[in-house]
């Protein structure tokens, strides 16, 4: 599994959490042991995903997703 | 590197409202590399959460000036607002980062190089810090460091 991506620090800059970013939307998360919310891995990026549905119903990577919102 | 630019905005974390907001250009890809949240007043044990959502339409809002890290640089491209008195076109399930925080403790996120959050390169796209859930408002401060 990747290393984490961000952090989540403190007033002293102290980790408190880290987080990943999705491979496809590029939404950073915190990944919680136990919570219950399922993400994934996508295979063709070999990058985690949030668990949104459609990030994981099929692979549009962050930069096709981007040139999708410059087309309009 | 790009160029680096930090903006700020204060507001009343009222629930459904937005306190920063960064807007994208057609010529530029704006990377948010950090976040940070300050609170203003007596310290309470009051609670809210903050969402980072995509928009395509930036609302009304007091401008705000990003500041160039390097003063040799010129004035950025992306443009930037604050305490909107009307929101943006927020797009549903675009997120981009979520913080629950409590008033008492400031927080920063921060993200290591390559992972930054991407705006499009499309004029009035962009994203916002708005408040949801919040247990009883207080005025707020967000910073946000971009390069472009």
């Amino acid at each position: 599994m990747q290393r984490e991506h961000g952090y989540l620090l403190n007033a002293d800059g102290n980790e408190i959490a880290s987080t990943h970013q999705c491979c496809h939307c590029g939404m950073h998360f915190e990944i919680v042991k136990g919570s219950g919310v399922q993400r994934g891995v996508c295979l063709k990026c070999m990058g985690v995903v949030c668990g949104k549905r459609e990030c994981v119903a099929g692979c549009v990577p962050i930069e096709r997703q981007l040139e999708l919102m410059e087309r309009g | 590197m790009g160029r680096r630019y930090t903006i700020n905005g204060q507001d009343t974390n009222t629930d459904e409202t937005s306190i920063l907001g960064l807007t994208s250009a057609a010529t530029i890809r704006p990377k948010i590399f950090e976040v940070l949240g300050t609170s203003y007043g007596t310290p309470n044990d009051y609670q809210a959460k903050y969402v980072l959502n995509r928009y395509t339409a930036a609302g009304t809002a007091t401008a705000v000036t990003p500041t160039e890290h390097d003063p040799g640089d010129p004035a950025s491209l992306a443009s930037a607002g604050s305490a909107h008195s009307a929101e943006p076109t927020y797009t549903a399930g675009k997120e981009l980062l979520v913080i629950s925080r409590n008033m008492r403790h400031p927080y920063r996120w921060v993200c290591i190089p390559g992972r930054e959050l991407i705006l499009p390169a499309t004029a009035a796209n962009g994203a916002g810090v708005v408040v949801k859930e919040v247990s009883t408002a207080w005025t707020d401060n967000v910073c946000m460091m971009f390069e472009e």
